[in-house]
């Protein structure tokens, strides 16, 4: 590791590298999230400039693995859907009404191709204001979000 | 603190009834500046909380408790983007608030965010000066206009300022019979054909009846007697089959033509209301979902207007005057011929209900598909480029390969279930002709008769069909519901920009541009612009220049008014240009752009474009003073010459030189040119060079300068980078800066160009 992470009191993280200077608000984006979430993530400055490239998440030392994950956890919301309560197709608008790993959760999606089939049969959906949804492949689903949502793939 | 008399009504932004309720009195007759929900907790889960900025304070509600920040403590207030989620992080000496949203609230917190650091002194330490005045009114007002007129919430930013409350109040349905108003009395006729034509219906199974009894059957009167009655009953059979049938002629072109005109309306309604929209509207759509809205959708509507609502009322009018036949004939036999009705509705239903969703996952499939195809026509050059036929083959052969799989299941699911329907149906028949003929065999009074066996299997046959529709005509309804809401979202879509009330035009434009703190954002906290002020004089050029994404073409979409400022104002000859007509200010603004389209019409059609009287002596004259009137006449079909959709058999420079006579024969008084980057050969550049020049003669150029030709020619260039002027000055001025922006961008493009060997 030719470079080390900081954290500070609010949150930011600082980028330290031998013989140059300190990078202060870095933040990290994956470069594939949903393919290969934990593998070549962007250190980038505030203006969006790559400072440094973590290749795999695994080879950070614990410490510093650490404190990745937790920036990521903290900067991040891209609910996980658990269970789906509802799913009524009302005037071209989909409603959703759903569990969440981050709580109960309603929201509307536009159109069919905002429901995106990932590679590995794991879903991303988006909503009409932007926020993004990750659901489980359909057989971890349990037999009422199945049905729920099998109408609309 | 809090005396009610000097409480003054928060103004800008109303706040929820709960919110004041937990804020008791705190604001202290302060003017609520901005305010937000925050939807995440510390641990990014859902809790709501609440940030209200007073011009003394920030108060953060969360769970009903109050935690309050002196505006003056605050030393940081910053947003930290994240991903699908951002964090407003407010310092001050005692507390640290980190407010975190969603997408969902992310416009509030912007506006909030953007309050207060309005509010706090910039990082040198001293105040910001006083914001003018009328900057205020201006923010203000677009603050208003984002609520609801109707019922005064915020209007959710993808609803396009279409209140979704609003808009869902009046039944959808109710609307689409409002768009039918004009043919009611057409629509009234055709529904009263329909009844007549039920009862027609109902009538031949009870002439068949009489014709059996009376005359074939009949045991008690002679020969002759049941001759003539065989010859009555004929002559009425005839008669009603004709009868309904030119009931039901009248009826399908009444209809037919009904709708034929309900679409044509519908279709010019939404098509027409789409021209007055903005780019903006069009930005957020695929084109492929705005084409469907005019054609498809509009069909659709089409479709459950007409027949859709009348056949309903047939098929329901059909079930109740068989059924009521049956009964009045032998009430007994009614009963037992209905008895399997209940088990055919439900396989019906159910059956209406899996096909549905089986064919909507069959068309998925053959969507998928069809992308595959349009997708690799669409890059064949990249497919050809890359040796890559095989693998779109492949690929193609996968979808298709799915498509086939899904096919087989619904044609499993169909031939499934369509022999148990026909059979129940059947079954039905015979147990008719069983326990009627039981019936007749044991009590051969009149109710029993084979007339009337063969009527109950005339009226059970004639209902299955009504039975199907109406089972799924509830799945219609959502359909057309569907469709009716995405129409009535283009209608119900106000255009954006605007001709205000009062708006005016001038006799002539003098061309004066100016740009007085001018901002605006295309969406969400990215400024686009910032605190732009510039005088562009009468017949002045400028040249803008700058990195790509560094607000080129912003600056071009305010001037011809694609887009509202969202802050300052920009004036032409001293007027604010939200005061002028918007299509009178866009007819004195011309534009030629990077990639000119031509339009499907021949070229001289395209030159005319923005002057259709023009002659067609003006035509070669403006063609002439582009350079590109001998290469036109070159052509076999001269001006009459088709371009394709993208006019795709001229060359990049023939196609630059037409739009430019495009633009000579408007004759603007103010020109928005936006140069291609490519370079062309020596010659033709030459030549579009010297139309240029002709065209800019006596005309305010604004052009995006990335020839160096042009950037020597301006008057003045201007420098833009990251939504700011960065630089300001003559060519000679800048270049000499020794560290400034356009001397290096001019030093690479000149470094390039010696390279690739043009001078």
């Amino acid at each position: 590791m030719s470079f080390t992470l900081s954290e500070n009191i609010d949150h930011t993280l600082t980028l330290h590298r031998p013989g140059q200077d300190d990078v202060a608000d870095v933040r990290l984006r994956r470069s594939f999230p949903w393919t290969k979430a934990n593998e070549l993530v962007s250190v980038r400055d505030e203006k969006g400039k790559e400072q440094a490239l973590i290749e795999r998440l695994s080879d950070l030392p614990a410490a510093q693995r650490a404190i990745v994950d937790r920036w990521l956890a903290a900067n991040s919301f891209i609910p996980i859907i658990l269970r789906v309560e509802s799913v009524n197709v009302d005037f071209g608008y989909q409603q959703w009404g759903v569990q969440s790993d981050r709580g109960p959760l309603r929201f509307r999606v536009q159109e069919r191709e905002d429901i995106r089939f990932l590679p590995d049969g794991r879903f991303s959906i988006k909503d009409v204001e932007g926020n993004v949804y990750a659901m489980p492949r359909l057989e971890e689903l349990d037999p009422q979000s199945r049905r729920a949502v099998e109408a609309l793939l | 603190m809090s005396n009610p008399v000097q409480t003054t009504p928060p103004r800008i932004a109303e706040l929820p009834a709960n919110l004041t309720k937990s804020l008791n009195g705190e604001l202290g007759g302060q003017e609520v500046l901005a305010w937000s929900e925050f939807d995440l907790n510390q641990s990014n889960k859902i809790e709501q909380s609440y940030a209200v900025l007073t011009s003394a304070s920030l108060i953060r509600v969360a769970e009903g408790r109050k935690t309050v920040v002196a505006v003056g403590e605050i030393t940081e207030a910053k947003i930290h983007e994240g991903l699908g989620m951002d964090r407003l992080v407010v310092k001050s000496a005692g507390e640290q608030f980190d407010l975190r949203y969603s997408r969902k609230f992310r416009r509030d917190a912007v506006r909030l965010h953007r309050h207060l650091a309005r509010l706090l002194p910039d990082q040198e330490g001293k105040p910001k000066e006083d914001r003018p005045a009328w900057l205020e009114q201006i923010e203000r007002q677009a603050e208003q206009q984002e609520k609801c007129p109707k019922c005064g919430t915020f209007i959710p930013a993808y609803a396009e300022r279409v209140c979704p409350k609003c808009s869902q109040s009046r039944t959808i349905l109710w609307r689409l019979l409002d768009v039918a108003r004009d043919y009611r009395g057409m629509l009234a006729f055709a529904l009263g054909l329909t009844f007549i034509q039920a009862g027609f219906l109902a009538l031949t199974g009870m002439v068949n009846r009489h014709l059996i009894d009376d005359a074939i059957v009949n045991s008690v009167n002679t020969v002759a007697e049941r001759m003539a009655s065989l010859r009555f009953w004929a002559l009425i059979f005839a008669a009603v089959i004709v009868a309904g049938e030119l009931v039901g002629w009248g009826r399908g072109s009444i209809l037919t033509n009904v709708g034929r005109l309900i679409t044509r309306d519908l279709r010019h309604r939404v098509y027409a209301h789409m021209h007055s929209l903005s780019l903006r509207f069009f930005a957020k759509r695929r084109s492929g979902s705005l084409i469907t809205r005019v054609t498809n959708d509009t069909d659709r509507l089409w479709d459950f207007i007409v027949f859709g609502s009348v056949d309903v009322v047939r098929d329901a009018l059909i079930i109740i005057v068989s059924v009521s036949m049956m009964f009045w004939m032998n009430w007994r036999l009614a009963l037992i011929a209905l008895s399997p009705l209940p088990f055919i509705a439900i396989i019906t239903w159910w059956r209406g209900k899996t096909m549905h969703r089986l064919f909507g996952r069959l068309w998925t499939y053959w969507s998928r598909m069809s992308a595959v195809v349009g997708d690799a026509t669409g890059g064949v050059r990249v497919v050809k480029a890359f040796a890559a036929e095989q693998r779109e083959i492949a690929r193609f052969e996968k979808r298709n390969q799915q498509y086939a799989e899904k096919e087989l299941e619904v044609n499993r699911m169909w031939v499934r279930m369509q022999p148990l329907v026909s059979t129940i149906m059947r079954m039905s028949m015979l147990l008719i002709w069983v326990v009627g003929g039981y019936f007749l065999i044991t009590d051969p009074s009149p109710a029993n008769s084979i007339g009337t066996l063969t009527a109950f299997t005339f009226y059970v046959g004639m209902f299955f069909g009504p039975i199907n529709s109406i089972a799924n005509s509830a799945r219609m309804v959502t359909r057309a519901a569907s469709s009716a809401q995405r129409v009535f979202e283009v209608l119900d879509t106000p255009p954006e920009v605007y001709t205000r009330a009062g708006a005016f035009k001038k006799d002539s434009l003098e061309g004066r541009i100016e740009f007085r703190n001018v901002g605006f954002s295309y969406e969400g906290a990215q400024p686009a612009m910032r605190d732009v002020s510039i005088t562009i004089e009468p017949g002045m050029m400028i040249g803008l220049c700058g990195h790509s994404g560094a607000g080129k073409s912003t600056f071009v979409n305010l001037i011809c008014r694609f887009y509202d400022v969202t802050e300052g104002q920009i004036l032409i000859d001293g007027v604010d240009l939200r005061d002028y007509d918007v299509h009178w200010i866009r007819q004195q603004i011309g534009v030629v752009l990077q990639e000119p389209y031509l339009f499907h019409g021949t070229i001289s059609d395209n030159i005319r474009y923005g002057r259709p009287d023009a002659s067609d002596m003006e035509v070669i004259e403006a063609a002439r003073a582009a350079n590109a009137h001998d290469f036109i006449v070159g052509f076999p079909d001269g001006y009459d010459t088709m371009v394709g959709e993208r006019g795709q058999s001229l060359s990049g420079g023939e196609r630059q030189r037409i739009s430019i006579a495009r633009a000579i024969l408007h004759n603007p008084k103010i020109l928005v040119l936006d140069e291609a980057t490519s370079s062309l050969d020596t010659e033709t550049e030459r030549q579009i060079q010297e139309a240029m020049n002709r065209l800019v003669t006596g005309r305010t150029t604004i052009a995006i300068a990335h020839r160096l030709s042009t950037l020597r020619a301006a008057d003045r260039l201007v420098v833009l980078d990251k939504g700011r002027i960065a630089e300001e000055g003559t060519h000679d001025e800048l270049y000499d800066k020794p560290d400034g922006v356009y001397a290096k961008l001019y030093k690479t493009q000149m470094e390039m160009n010696q390279q690739i060997g043009i001078k």
